[in-house]
């Protein structure tokens, strides 16, 4: 039976992008995932990104990428007033509350 | 009863996670069960079999396989991550033709279908 995933992304992005690595592979696993980026973690948002090191991942690249493998629900919580990709919703604490309560939480 | 997976993300020399997390398997009370530990990021420098801590101070991978061995555990480490780490089996130091087998081989290194699967068939997933 497949489980409710909460990807919490506090982290900033690494050189190999492990967080989402690690999304991605649950989702190709057929489990409910979702991700929230908050703190430093909003800062895979960030636009006009590059990869992290030669021949690396981008981030940015990653993150709209989601849908691909499945991943509908990924939002930010408190981005300010950054822009966010089209595919990242604006969490509401209550929103956060509720998924912190009903999901299984990895957090990176 | 209830089955349990531990994954662990952080590194065993920044902080006290690993020995939180083996505080909490030893005060486990007996009717549950660990299945397996998994150690992904920074947790697969657990595995380095050439680690030797200073005089008096403990071994975190000795700690590991001693705890597995008492409560019947794998301990698995995520294949990718140990990789770029250079944690190798002989299997992979023949693969990529690297100098020298680095990882404790009592440690087995997986996929990240192991903890997917987890979710499915344990009853919990504990991150610390």
């Amino acid at each position: 039976m497949s489980k409710q995933i909460l990807i919490l992304v506090t982290t900033p992005p690494t050189p190999d992008c492990e967080a989402l690595e690690f999304a991605l592979a649950m989702a190709a696993f057929d489990h409910d995932v979702s991700i929230l980026f908050c703190g430093d973690g909003l800062f895979w948002l960030e636009a006009g990104q590059s990869e992290r090191k030669p021949g690396g991942k981008n981030p940015q690249k990653l993150v709209k990428a989601l849908p691909m493998y499945g991943i509908d629900n990924a939002s930010a919580l408190h981005p300010g007033n950054r822009k966010l990709p089209g595919n990242i919703k604006e969490a509401s604490d209550i929103d956060v509350q509720n998924w912190l309560n009903e999901y299984d939480t990895v957090t990176f | 009863m209830a089955t349990y997976t531990l994954l662990l993300t952080h590194s065993p020399f920044n902080d006290c996670r690993h020995l939180l997390a083996q505080r909490f398997i030893e005060a486990l009370p007996a009717e549950h069960s660990i299945r397996q530990v998994f150690l992904y990021n920074e947790a697969v420098m657990v595995a380095n079999a050439c680690q030797q801590p200073a005089q008096g101070q403990v071994n975190m991978l000795d700690q590991w396989l001693s705890l597995a061995d008492k409560h019947s555990f794998t301990v698995s480490a995520c294949i990718a991550n140990s990789l770029r780490r250079g944690l190798v089996d002989a299997q992979e130091r023949e693969r990529y033709e690297l100098p020298a087998v680095t990882i404790d081989e009592r440690i087995s290194l997986v996929g990240l279908g192991e903890i997917a699967e987890a979710y499915i068939n344990g009853d919990r997933v504990l991150q610390f």
